[in-house]
């Protein structure tokens, strides 16, 4: 009697009171939707800081090749790694298990660059200063910013694909001294755009040449990035470090040998060198950016305070829109229906309004988020993870809504409102 | 239908004078509502004190040691666009402008970025990066009276202040009492100073310039004009004017480094921060939202509460009020909520901004401007969405209701 195909013909014939509601005043519930699907949005965009934070800290390991990382004792992030001496990498290669054991030098130095247009009139003095040596039409105003330096070996080039074509490709033409790459998805002021048109790239108050561009995510860690061979790196550094140090040993072992890998390392080598497992980089990289640098903090915050204020806008929806229909709601008590069945009514009404919000707010926020990635230039990442979770959260203050306007209901007395 | 021959009056009044609030009498009726609706409004409100507050605290604590320097003119390097990027110019700088009429005196002052010098961490044995600000005592560059009475005790060797923003959790033991190493040599805390850590340091030191070289061989140290210094700090004569002073000071000095009042130097540093860097434009985003949430919840509130009372003021326009007089209730009744909810928010915001100090070491102040700044935005989207509301109300038509 009740196949699934006649109770679905059913269920359109007559649909559900929830959905009868929804779909009786289109404007109020147009109005109603529009706030909780606002309210989305607000969570989706502090989940979009949050996470832009959380990339950050992946996004430099992300392009890397390595199973285990050589980090120096007083390693705190990527952009502070301290450094331990170069020949710890050919102590590990000794090692069984190691397949390769690749070097990486880092540190942050002033760029001279192109002022971008935009920057000209903001009159900032020291972001713009006259050149009065360079070869190219005069007019062109040029800037002094920090940004991400690297060194690499260009014999065992430490990326992964598709950064590590890019590299080798150009790796001929990075031999010759002072000759770099820059990240074409770096922040558009530092010239990335303009390599054919401007001559006096410099580095620190070196001279150098941009011969080509590479890509390397961007994120709230370094504006730009610049990739050089060890010499260019070495000699382009002011003032000289100790040439036989590193900044990261980056090792590839034999697929299954990492664990015994890191302890005969940990073993083998002096504490001077600290061996890190690959995830045990990232959770430690993660740790510092959400919950030691103050924008971590602030948008963990921010993430918080907007749930708070968006379960709050459900409810005060949901709760409006039964006020709004006490009287029918009344009605259907006095006409014998049992409070529970009320309830009913009223969570899947919530629950329709917040499958009716949140598929606008998704698609709103991607549009968002393409937006503040350009306008801010921080990365934005719907992450999966972050759809379910917001998704999740809403059905729940839908739901705890309905039970709380539950109270409601079970105080509408029909003879009151005749 | 024909207007009746009343009294051009506002309000309903009974005899003699007697003044019904119907605004407050209104939004009074039911108090559990009325605190729903003020917590509402509230929590917009909040969000934007947040949202502003964090980008207060980002602009102001990166300007924070400028605001305090004890000085009228001050000289940095052409290419330092901020303070935190470790720029130094030679002390002859500071020698060629103390020749200018209208300078009294000129100082040097060293603000040793994070990036170049290391706090050791006693309880974990791990270096941290450490900002140092440095300064002659004899010229009293800081004026922050803690920093003034203690002054003398800066003049022992290996000795500084500390910051007591400073995170504990990063830098180890900290107090007065405690000694560690910077940079690989001993030094010992003897006291503490209120500053703020910011966006780019989590702790800072004060020291005495001798001190200061001990920790920073790199750096040329001595009388010598080659000795490398980060702030030049000016000092003019009574009823000299800043501005020609400057004029004639950059005239004297090579293009390497720029003159600059203390205005000047503030928003140049603000102006990058908020600008160029994507901070400010991500609190600006964080204030239109929350500002947008508080229209869409303050015309949730008022929409139902005028809807509910739909046949009341339609007996009120049966009386003879006309649209203007409806609207200005509802008005009313907006701005009394969108006042309450602005002092339940500005209170909750208080508390959250101790506690976000305490948790991550900004100077997270609600000042006087920032209060009238959101209570502006919140009396403005209260009484946005009046406005819309009471557009509704002027098809409201007494002959519907009765029958």
């Amino acid at each position: 009697m009740t196949s699934p195909v006649s109770s679905l013909l059913d269920w359109l014939r007559t649909p559900p009171v929830a959905l009868r509601n929804v779909l009786e005043s289109p404007r109020r519930s147009a109005m109603a939707i529009g706030g909780m699907a606002f309210a989305l949005i607000m969570v989706f965009l502090q989940l979009g800081f949050l996470e832009a934070v959380r990339i950050t800290a992946r996004v430099n390991y992300d392009v890397l090749d390595f199973d285990i990382a050589l980090l120096s004792p007083d390693f705190e992030q990527f952009y502070d790694p301290g450094s331990f001496p170069r020949q710890r990498l050919d102590q590990a290669r000794a090692v069984a298990g190691v397949v390769e054991a690749r070097p990486l030098w880092m540190r942050m130095d002033l760029w001279r660059c192109p002022t971008p247009p935009e920057n000209e009139g903001l009159g900032l003095p020291g972001l713009r200063e006259r050149s009065l040596e360079d070869s190219f039409p005069s007019g062109v105003s040029v800037q002094r910013r920090a940004l991400l330096v690297l060194g690499i070996d260009l014999d065992s080039n430490p990326f992964r694909e598709p950064q590590r074509s890019e590299v080798d490709a150009h790796a001929a033409r990075l031999r010759l001294p002072d000759r770099v790459l820059l990240n074409r998805l770096s922040n558009p002021d530092f010239g990335a755009g303009r390599i054919a048109q401007f001559d006096g790239w410099e580095l620190g108050r070196h001279r150098v040449q941009v011969i080509g561009t590479f890509a390397l995510p961007h994120s709230f860690g370094a504006d730009a990035t610049v990739l050089g061979s060890r010499r260019t790196f070495l000699e382009t550094r002011f003032p000289n470090g100790d040439d036989d140090r590193v900044h990261f040993g980056l090792i590839k072992v034999r697929p299954g040998t990492v664990e015994a890998t890191i302890e005969e390392l940990r073993a083998r080598l002096p504490s001077d060198v600290v061996p890190q497992h690959r995830s045990e980089l990232y959770a430690r990289e993660a740790h510092y950016w959400v919950r030691q640098t103050a924008t971590g903090l602030i948008f963990s915050f921010g993430v918080g305070v907007t749930l708070l204020v968006a379960a709050v806008v459900v409810y005060q929806v949901l709760s409006n829109d039964v006020r709004n229909r006490l009287p029918e709601y009344a009605t259907l008590k006095a006409i014998g229906y049992p409070d529970s069945k009320l309830a009913q009514v009223v969570m899947a009404q919530a629950i329709i309004y917040g499958i009716l919000a949140f598929l606008p707010a998704l698609a709103l926020s991607r549009v968002i988020y393409h937006v503040t990635e350009r306008v801010a230039t921080i990365p934005m990442v719907l992450t999966p993870s972050n759809v379910v979770l917001v998704f999740a959260l809403m059905l729940l203050a839908g739901i705890v809504s309905g039970l709380l306007t539950i109270g409601k209901l079970r105080s509408a007395n029909p003879a009151d409102l005749f | 239908m024909a207007k009746p021959n009343l009294p051009p009056s506002t309000l309903p009044t009974k005899p003699p004078g007697r003044y019904i609030p119907l605004a407050l009498r209104n939004l009074t009726e039911n108090p559990v509502r009325l605190a729903a609706s003020t917590a509402g409004v509230a929590f917009a409100v909040v969000l934007m004190f947040l949202q502003n507050g964090f980008r207060n605290a980002l602009l102001d604590n990166m300007v924070a040691i400028i605001t305090h320097l004890d000085g009228d003119l001050f000289i940095t390097a052409r290419d330092r666009y901020i303070l935190t990027q470790p720029v130094p110019f030679p002390l002859r700088r500071l020698e060629q402008a103390a020749g200018a009429t209208g300078v009294a005196s000129v100082h040097p002052f060293y603000l040793i970025s994070d990036t170049q010098i290391r706090w050791r961490n006693q309880a974990t044995g791990v270096t941290r990066p450490m900002r140092v600000l440095a300064f002659r005592l004899r010229d009293d560059l800081l004026a922050i009276a803690q920093v003034r009475r203690q002054l003398h005790e800066l003049d022992r060797p290996h000795t500084a202040l500390v910051d007591e923003k400073s995170k504990r959790a990063i830098f180890g033991p900290i107090e007065p009492g405690d000694a560690s190493e910077l940079s690989g040599r001993r030094l010992t805390i003897v006291g503490r100073f209120p500053l703020g850590t910011d966006f780019r340091s989590n702790g800072t030191l004060l020291m005495s310039e001798a001190n200061l070289h001990r920790y920073v061989p790199w750096r040329p140290a001595g009388d010598l004009g080659d000795t490398l210094i980060d702030v030049g700090v000016i000092r003019l004569t009574d009823g000299a004017e800043p501005r020609m002073i400057q004029q004639i000071a950059a005239a004297r000095l090579t293009p390497d480094v720029l003159v600059l009042t203390r205005d000047e130097l503030v928003r140049k540093e603000q102006a990058f921060w908020s600008r160029v860097t994507p901070i400010g434009a991500i609190f600006d985003i964080g204030v239109v939202m929350g500002f947008i949430v508080g229209l869409a919840i303050c015309y949730q509130v008022l929409a139902s509460e005028i809807f509910e009372r739909l046949s009341q003021f339609a007996t009120l326009k049966a009386m003879g009020f006309n649209q203007r007089d409806l609207a200005r209730i509802v008005v009313n009744q907006a701005v009394i909520l969108a006042l309450l909810g602005f002092l339940l928010g500005l209170v909750i915001s208080l508390g959250l901004f101790y506690w976000l100090q305490a948790l991550t070491g900004l100077n997270m102040r609600l000042k006087p401007s920032d209060a009238a700044y959101v209570l502006a935005l919140a009396l403005g989207m209260c009484i946005v969405s009046a406005m819309l509301v009471a557009r509704k109300l002027q098809r409201v038509d007494p002959a519907d209701l009765f029958g």
